[in-house]
């Protein structure tokens, strides 16, 4: 859709608002064609209906601000910058609150994580639109269609840059899957221990993408238990000496696993040392309080919690114990503090579960 | 024209030749590096689960893209081939620890057997879930498929086994054997099973091209059990 952009700016500059705007709804409805010929049936109304509001508030900011321009006296190739700039801007913000309406990630967040990587696009499309405008003022219309050019690799760019994105995400997923075939967990457990770690990360005071990977290390922070015997991770007994050896190797084996892949590089030490403990009596280093990631620690307490309240397992569920209440939960949570827990951790996981539930 | 006209357009031509430069030849690159080092996490995970076959997934990728590269493989599916020779035994964390890391093959019931060859499956199955990796999971399936068609009706036989399948069946019996029983022997498993289990022609281009590859079986890394 913003792919238009830079012509609608060249229209705007030759013909006019009435021709820009004619232009724009062009191009809307043949967006709409496409989608209706291409994708799933049906959705193509509900597309245009939240697509038509966002381009004309686009585009009277920009509109407003080209005109502001145009009378102040600034040279048109201003004016010009100003609508594309402003355009995109308005544009950005709309799409980024409708998907944090839409999805479950803040707004702030959304902005912070998007305009970086949104900032390369921006100054392309200005440079296309100025493009444009000295085409069209020059009388060189035949050479117009050029500026495609510029405008399809960004958008092979960007979509390649998505799929760099999915792949990362599908290959966790696929991991937890392979985790899941080994080793049964009770349902929900890694996603909510995911979830529970990445909003104690950001009460901690992460930036937002450091909270998020410490979400995708949650998730995979029990990878290594592929390579180890579920019998004795199911067994309803006490371990022996030797099969909690066995068993505490998971950490270390986990780091492994994930240290060959280039896009979970950060996630490897905090996997590593998820079973650490702040008194030096964990595994598999003996690191203390100061050693140890505050990412590890974020995932020891959260994964404790939800195992405490939920159940990791369907064996713990089925032998250890009875799923304890929330107050229970916290109560030994606190109670660990200090020698099995962080007692800063602990008191920013009530924080984050308090805010959840009231 | 103005200088600055004539600026702006120089610009949005570097800017060009810059984004077709990163489109054609630094972004492939990085996909494939990333692809590449995303694979090799799912071999690790089957390797440290069952350290008998550390380092066997090295060499069968490595033997089968030349292998691959025999039969005038396109890149595209050369990619695919390497793809599935990394990803065939991930099915395998699904089957028994015990079973494979406290007992030799050789000692297996019949029953155990058949719970150890359904990893093909689970494997398969397994591919399907994930978007991206869909198009490998028939490659995965058929990876231990024999060539007559003994397996079942429900399994395709013959040439209308993926190619990929086929090689990879035939260089992952030769390494498995290899470690275990030595070269000679791998060698007649392969000669006896032309026809039946493995496709003749990929048995004759594998042994052509093993000579010259045959240096590449990586030291296994250190395992900590």
């Amino acid at each position: 859709m913003t792919l238009s952009l830079p012509f609608i700016a060249g229209l705007l500059l030759v013909g006019g608002p009435v021709a820009a705007t004619c232009g724009e709804v062009i191009v809307l409805l043949g967006a709409t064609l496409i989608r209706y010929t291409r994708r799933r049936k049906g959705r193509e109304l509900y597309w245009l209906g939240l697509n038509l509001p966002v381009v004309m508030i686009s585009s009277s900011v920009g509109g407003l601000l080209f005109y502001g321009l145009g009378l102040a006296g600034t040279h048109w190739s201003f004016a010009i910058a100003g609508f594309v700039g402003a355009y995109l801007g308005t544009n950005f913000l709309l799409v980024t609150h409708i998907n944090s309406k839409i999805g479950a990630q803040n707004f702030a967040q959304q902005v912070w994580n998007g305009a970086r990587a949104a900032l390369i696009g921006f100054a392309t499309y200005v440079m296309v639109a100025l493009g444009v405008g000295i085409l069209v003022r020059g009388g060189h219309l035949w050479a117009v269609p050029l500026t495609f050019i510029p405008v399809e690799l960004l958008r092979q760019i960007i979509a390649e840059h998505k799929r760099l994105d999915d792949h990362a995400y599908e290959t966790m997923v696929a991991l937890t899957i392979m985790l899941q075939r080994a080793h049964p967990y009770t349902h929900g457990h890694l996603e909510r221990v995911g979830r529970l770690a990445e909003d104690v990360g950001r009460r901690l005071g992460l930036p937002p993408k450091r909270a998020l990977l410490l979400r995708k290390a949650a998730v995979l922070h029990d990878i290594g238990k592929i390579a180890i015997d579920e019998e004795i991770l199911d067994k309803p007994a006490k371990l022996t000496d030797q099969e909690y050896e066995h068993v505490k190797q998971h950490s270390a084996f986990g780091a492994e696993i994930l240290s060959h892949s280039e896009p979970f590089q950060a996630l490897v030490p905090w996997v590593r040392h998820h079973h650490e403990r702040p008194d030096g009596r964990g595994y598999p280093h003996q690191l203390t309080d100061r050693e140890i990631p505050l990412e590890s620690k974020v995932i020891a307490v959260s994964d404790a919690y939800d195992a405490m309240v939920g159940g990791a397992s369907s064996s713990e569920k089925r032998n250890h114990r009875e799923p304890m209440s929330v107050e229970a939960a916290l109560d030994e949570l606190v109670r660990c503090s200090g020698t099995q827990f962080d007692p800063n951790v602990v008191k920013a996981f009530k924080e984050a579960l308090h805010g959840s539930t009231s | 024209m103005t200088a600055g006209a004539i600026i702006v357009l120089a610009t949005i031509a570097l800017l060009c030749i810059a984004m077709t430069y990163y489109v054609l030849v630094q972004m492939p690159r990085r996909n494939r590096e990333q692809q590449r080092s995303t694979l090799k996490v799912f071999s690790t995970a089957v390797e440290l689960r069952f350290p008998g076959q550390m380092g066997l997934t090295d060499r069968v990728v490595a033997l089968s893209v030349a292998v691959g590269q025999q039969f005038r493989m396109s890149s595209v599916e050369l990619h695919e081939l390497e793809q599935a020779a990394r990803l065939r035994d991930i099915g395998l964390c699904a089957i028994p620890w015990k079973l494979v890391n406290d007992r030799p093959a050789h000692e297996w019931s019949e029953a155990e057997r058949s719970t150890y060859d359904r990893h093909t499956e689970v494997s398969g199955a397994m591919l399907e879930l994930v978007p991206s990796l869909r198009s490998l999971a028939p490659l995965v399936r058929y990876h231990h498929a024999p060539f007559d068609g003994s397996q079942g009706p429900s399994y395709p036989q013959g040439r209308s086994l993926p190619l990929a399948s086929r090689i990879i069946a035939t260089v992952d019996a030769y390494v498995s054997l290899d470690r275990i029983q030595g070269d000679l022997l791998a060698r007649s498993h392969l000669e006896a099973g032309k026809g039946n289990l493995f496709d003749p022609a990929v048995v004759e281009e594998f042994l052509r091209v093993l000579p010259s590859a045959r240096g590449v079986e990586t030291p296994p890394t250190a395992a900590i059990r």
